[in-house]
């Protein structure tokens, strides 16, 4: 009896065999034309083959199979037949699930079969193993995940028309869940099958195995006692309720819930929304180098070594020039350098204990050293004043720049000077437009000039103390910032007394030299300031969508130098909120007339140095009713 | 008895058809709206344009399922059937009341969409219409097809689904633009602005479509006494749900595996110069130097050409090289392209420094490797590829003196049998890394020719590269043996004890630049961290100590349960002073029982390249 049974499972399961096979069939044609048979050996195909994605099929297809297990013959009303055959429920129940795992796991067979054929023929000299535990372990990992989609398919299908929903929302939940918490990753049965190795063994995720083989094997326990008819009066009380008048709420409110679960997964999968271009060739990412001396713990992409090298051959000369210099000692632990990359506009970057270098930003080697001893400095500023007082820099920003950029030039007089920070300062200065004491409030002077002026003016101040007080006072200065008993909650002007008083020099004569010193530099380039035109903004259409500014010039500009602006939505709007500033085209700007507020178009105009610093006007706010 | 019918439709759905006119109110509103708020609009027209795809596929859907599906569904029609009155005006009345209502709405829209521009937008009687008539055509498609959907009850999804994937198919397999056919084009950007042209061939296949769903709607309704429609509205069972879901399956399937076996389009750059002679060509991005990517492009293809004539192949896939800063001026990466066919290179094309041979090199391998399907890449085959690109190359670029130096380099390796040493090819490609290794399979290549002169060198390449690599992957390759004795008349114990002969020729008279290389003597050790990690620290020294001491470099990765040719560019890599005494230890921690693979190199400026001092795969135990 028990074989006739088989004998009827296998022909109602036949669509799935044949599915199988045909997949399968395809699969290798496919790897034959494309000649994927001899280039992918074992090693490269079982990766792909144990994918999440390859083993969601199986597991969908499992599930299709088990959904229509019982169902089928309820609703083909053959069940009444099976009835009156002398063998129970139980039986009954046993064989379908007996035999539809078994017409899954033909298909896997299959494949084993065919991947151990592919392997014997193709196989490389690298690899003559056929390595028959890990493909079985695979095997009998991927008949662990048909179980348990074919119990799910089993117990779901006793909510007929919305087993297929229930089943979608469940895999949205896992997948929802995974996302937010990866620990959940264990309630995930695709995951039993995933190829993972330690060496050359299988990684067997054991408590997820164990999990999800009880929770199949007690569902496919309460679907026999289901199918058995323990409950069959209160089952088809709740068969009718699920899909008579339950049907549409059930379905509108899963609906509701599996469209916020998808908003929330394509938030969080959906990136940065750019799609690829189509062919778009893409190289492989580069691998990490790293290199340690003394000093420094380089790491750096491996495909730029030789780029990279200067910084290996003199970096720990570099270091302990810098650090004869400032005349502080070596560091209890190497520098930490990332030179994969710095911030916008920037060519390195200081932490507490570590560097971020652009490779790619410094034209040579000369100069790759050059902004590493710029970057050091900031390293050893920040060491020698301490953890505790380490925030304190932050007011002295121009400071520690100037020191930097001291430190740099001194080092590497030869290194390229590309900008004319010290130009663009002198001649806010004659033009009274700023003076030196502005420097000390960075935030202020973001609001109205170049935040990057704090270089140059930085720099200024420090050839002055070393110039009046020798090459020790900056450290002197350093040290009386970090000291433990220096008064807290100062505004920036005090902080820069209270170092300087400590160390024993006079903030306002520096202060006095600098500007002196600056007044040269004025003298020296008159022809040139007094050749740069004042530029003045007027709207052309106060009504157009979108506004342009038209920037007049009262004179021409000197080669190098052009025209830009920035826009501000109200006079308090912080300078992190500016927008631009944005080069001048065809002798104007464009603001979209959404961007204003109240009517009033807030906009400063600039002229921009050769090397980036900008000599901006004051703000000027148009209205424009 | 026609106006009793429509009345009787009207009563069954006016509620539903209230709500539906509600929704698309809404929708027409929120589009509207949109179109406000958009201040770089052209035209108003875009609006009912807009409509017409977003509604004609909800409304219409709902409008099929309520007027004709809900019918057959719930069997209301057996009662329709005891009224004198035919299938045909049934379905008539239902078809025309569909249309109607859809006509309805879009021409609301186009009128509103009118009023609302008219003020600012000159929107002429002749644009209307043509916009109507588009519009409308567009609708009163999507209606026909979808009522013919509503008539074939529960095959109606998949039906719609092989039609979709029918289109997809089509368009991917031919060069149809599917843009460009039947309402796709009547509802094109153009619609709000072009009254000029009326497009007529996308008009009659959208109106041919209406005829033919039209025509499909009817023969249903009235074949078998009107019982198919009866039968097709049955639900679906089990058995059915599973013999269309595997149909699909193996649909999309099919659909994937001819997708695999289709060849790619070349890949093209669409800013480049360009040199192309016979069955060659090459592109080199705008972005560098005109002056410079006319000289590149220029010599690429020479030499391309120059080995396409060599191995005898008719034609080569393309070659396009890109410049790049983010590459040391000896590297050259090879691209990944989707969906294009070609060799895709970018190297730092604009330095000075830029190491000619290697870009050279890869481009011919992997131009030639290409040419068909990868077949050399086989390990049969692997060293025949890698000996032609550097012997070639080396000629092409160096003349002599690259002939000599690939003795040199393969002068490094340790005397060995000739035939394991090639059939063998990918542990021994990974044992002496790429330089050595390819000049090595080069020296074989100048020993036959040596023995056997130049003909039977170039006879030896082409049945390798060209005759065999035509093959199916299933055939095996012939030995060597057999490939020296037919191409050449040699053997391979003949062959071998030349080039042995000539490798410690090579090794006596350069002994002082070979001798401190081969001398160069790795250690790693493997040292316990804690209970299941461990740490590899290594250290090179020289014999004699070199004066200025290098740097060695150690790559690392680690490695799947199977042994597989591993590309050591995307392994790690770590550089350390030789000769410094002190172990250094590699920034991994190796876990017991996990494999890794490191491969040891020392850069040598007497040839020119990295030479491999160690290559090691490991169990951590």
């Amino acid at each position: 009896m028990i074989r006739s049974l088989v004998r009827k499972e296998l022909r109602d399961q036949r669509p799935f065999l044949i599915l199988g096979l045909f997949l399968e069939l395809l699969d290798q044609l496919s790897d034959l034309v494309t000649g994927a048979f001899a280039q992918q050996p074992l090693g490269n195909e079982i990766g792909a083959g144990y994918s999440t994605a390859g083993i969601l099929f199986l597991m969908v297809i499992a599930f299709a199979l088990g959904s229509g297990l019982l169902t089928r013959e309820h609703e083909e009303g053959t069940l009444e037949f099976l009835d009156s055959l002398p063998i129970g429920r139980g039986w009954l129940f046993g064989v379908k699930i007996a035999v539809g795992w078994l017409v899954l796991m033909a298909g896997i067979v299959l494949e084993l079969v065919a991947l151990l054929l592919r392997h014997l023929w193709f196989h490389t000299s690298l690899d003559g193993q056929l390595h028959l535990g890990l493909l079985i372990t695979g095997a009998l990992l991927q008949g662990a995940v048909l179980y348990v989609g074919l119990a799910l398919g089993v117990v779901l299908s006793f909510a007929g028309r919305l087993s297929w929903m229930l089943a979608g929302m469940l895999g949205l939940f896992v997948f929802v869940a995974v996302q937010q918490i990866p620990a959940a990753s264990i309630l995930d049965p695709t995951s039993i099958a995933v190829a993972r190795f330690q060496g050359t063994d299988w990684r067997i995720p054991w408590t997820t195995l164990a999990l999800h083989l009880t929770w199949a094997t007690l569902a496919l326990l309460l679907s026999l006692a289901l199918f058995a008819g323990v409950w069959d009066r209160r089952l088809r009380k709740l068969w009718g309720f699920l899909s008579g008048p339950a049907a549409t709420p059930i379905t509108v409110a899963t609906s509701v819930v599996g469209l916020v679960l998808i908003g929330v997964i394509s938030t969080e999968v959906a990136g940065d929304g750019t799609t690829a271009v189509d062919p778009e060739p893409s190289f492989p990412e580069p691998a990490l180098g790293q290199f340690d001396s003394q000093h420094y713990a380089f790491r750096y992409p491996a495909p730029l070594s030789q780029r990279a090298s200067p910084l290996f051959e003199e970096g720990d000369a570099t270091f302990q020039r810098v650090s004869g210099l400032l005349g502080v000692g070596a560091l209890p632990t190497p520098i930490r350098v990332d030179l994969t990359g710095s911030a916008q506009h920037t060519a390195g970057l200081a932490f507490w204990n570590a560097i971020r270098m652009d490779l790619l930003a410094a034209e040579d080697g000369e100069e790759l050293l050059a902004v590493l001893a710029h970057e050091t400095t900031h390293v050893l500023v920040a060491q020698t004043v301490g953890a505790e007082r380490a925030q304190r820099l932050n007011q002295l920003l121009a400071f520690n720049e100037g020191l930097s950029r001291h430190v740099q030039r001194m080092l590497f007089p030869d290194a390229p000077d590309r900008d004319q920070g010290r130009t663009v300062a002198a001649l806010l200065l004659a033009r009274r437009q700023m003076r030196v004491e502005d420097i000390f409030n960075v935030g202020a002077l973001a609001a109205d000039q170049d935040r990057d002026l704090v270089y140059p003016f930085g720099e200024a101040i420090v050839q002055q103390l070393v110039r009046r007080h020798g090459k020790d006072a900056p450290r002197k200065v350093l040290e009386a910032t970090g000291r433990k008993d220096a008064p807290e909650q100062l505004d920036p002007l005090s902080v820069w007394q209270d170092a300087f008083q400590t160390a024993g020099y006079d903030l306002t004569r520096i202060l006095y030299d600098v500007q002196k010193d600056l007044e040269r530099e004025h003298a020296r380039h008159r022809q040139l300031h007094d050749s740069l035109p004042r530029p003045k903004p007027s709207v052309e259409d106060p009504s157009a969508a979108f506004l342009r500014i038209v920037t007049h010039l009262d004179g021409p500009l000197p080669e190098g130098w052009y025209v830009a602006c920035r826009f501000r939505a109200e006079a308090g709007s912080p300078p992190t909120d500016y927008e631009g500033p944005m080069e001048a085209y065809d002798g104007g700007c464009f603001r979209d007339r959404r961007n204003v507020e109240n009517n009033t178009l807030w906009v400063q105009l600039g002229v921009v140095a050769p090397g980036g610093y900008h000599v901006y006007e004051p703000w000027v706010s148009i209205p424009l009713d | 008895m026609t106006r009793a019918w429509l009345q009787k439709e009207l009563r069954d759905h006016w509620l539903a058809l209230i709500v539906w006119l509600g929704f698309a109110a809404a929708l027409y509103g929120l589009l509207l709206f949109g179109l406000a708020e958009d201040q770089a609009r052209g035209s108003w027209l875009e609006a009912p344009r807009r409509f017409a795809i977003g509604w004609s596929l909800l409304g219409t859907t709902y409008l099929a399922g309520r007027l004709i599906r809900r019918e057959y569904n719930s069997r209301t029609q057996l009662f329709l059937e005891a009224l004198p009155v035919s299938r045909t005006r049934v379905l008539t009345t239902k078809l025309v009341l569909g249309a109607a209502l859809t006509a309805g709405v879009f021409a609301v829209a186009i009128g509103i969409a009118t009023a609302i521009g008219g003020a600012t937008q000159a929107h002429g009687p002749r644009l209307l219409a043509f916009v109507s008539v588009r519009v409308l055509s567009v609708a009163w498609f999507v209606w026909a097809l979808l009522a013919m959907a509503a008539l074939l009850g529960r095959y109606r999804i998949p039906l719609l689904l092989v039609l979709g994937l029918a289109l997809m198919a089509l368009a991917q397999f031919t060069s149809l633009e599917l843009t460009n056919l039947g309402p796709a084009r009547l509802l094109g950007d153009e619609l709000p602005y072009e009254d000029a042209v009326l497009p007529w061939a996308a008009l009659a296949q959208t109106w041919a479509g209406i005829a033919l769903c039209l025509g499909v709607s009817y023969a249903l309704v009235l074949a078998r006494d009107g019982l198919l429609t009866v039968q097709l509205s049955d639900r679906m069972s089990h058995r059915e749900k599973v013999y269309v879901t595997c149909v699909l399956l193996a649909f999309l399937v099919g659909l994937g595996t001819l997708q695999a076996t289709q060849k790619p389009e070349p890949f093209r750059l669409s800013d480049a110069v360009v040199a192309g002679k016979n069955g060659a060509r090459v592109e080199v991005s705008a972005e560098l130097e005109p002056e410079l990517a006319q000289e590149l492009a220029d010599r690429m293809l020479r030499i391309l050409e120059s080995a396409r004539a060599e191995v005898g192949l008719d034609r080569l896939p393309g070659l396009t090289l890109l410049p790049t800063r983010e590459l040391d001026p000896d590297e050259a990466e090879r691209a990944q392209v989707a969906n294009a066919s070609g060799v895709v290179l970018r190297a730092a094309l604009d330095d000075p420094q830029l190491d000619s041979f290697r870009l050279t090199m890869v481009a011919l391998h992997d131009v030639v490797s290409k040419a068909h399907d990868d077949r050399a890449m086989k390990e049969t085959s692997h060293w025949m590829l890698d000996g032609f690109a550097h012997l070639q190359t080396a000629r092409e670029l160096q003349g002599e003196e690259g002939e000599r130096l690939l003795w040199l380099r393969a002068a490094l390796i340790p005397s060995q049998p000739l035939e394991p040493f090639l059939r063998r090819w990918d542990p021994a490609q990974e044992v002496l890394g790429t330089c050595l290794s390819g000049a090595a399979a080069a020296s074989v290549l100048l020993t036959v020719e040596t023995l056997a002169g130049p003909q039977a060198r170039q006879r030896l390449v082409r049945r390798v590269l060209d005759r065999n690599a035509r093959r199916s992957w299933l055939v095996a390759d012939p030995t060597l043996e057999t490939l020296l004795q037919e191409e050449a008349g040699l053997t391979v114990e003949a062959v071998e004890q030349a080039w042995t002969q000539r490798l410690e020729a090579v090794r006596r008279e350069h002994s002082t630049v070979l001798d401190p290389l081969r001398a160069a003597r790795p250690e790693l050790e493997l040292r316990r961290l804690s209970g299941r990690t461990f740490e590899l620290r290594h250290r090179l020294s020289l014999s004699p100590p070199p004066e200025r001491s290098p740097r060695y470099s150690i790559r690392f990765g680690e490695l799947g349960p199977m042994d597989v040719p591993e590309d050591e560019n995307g392994f790690q890599l770590q550089q350390a002073q030789v000769g410094s005494g002190a172990f250094v230890a590699l920034p991994a921690a190796l876990v017991e029982g996990s494999r890794w693979m490191w491969v040891v190199d020392l850069p040598s400026p007497a040839l020119r390249c990295s030479v491999r001092v160690l290559a090691e795969r490991r169990e951590i135990r």
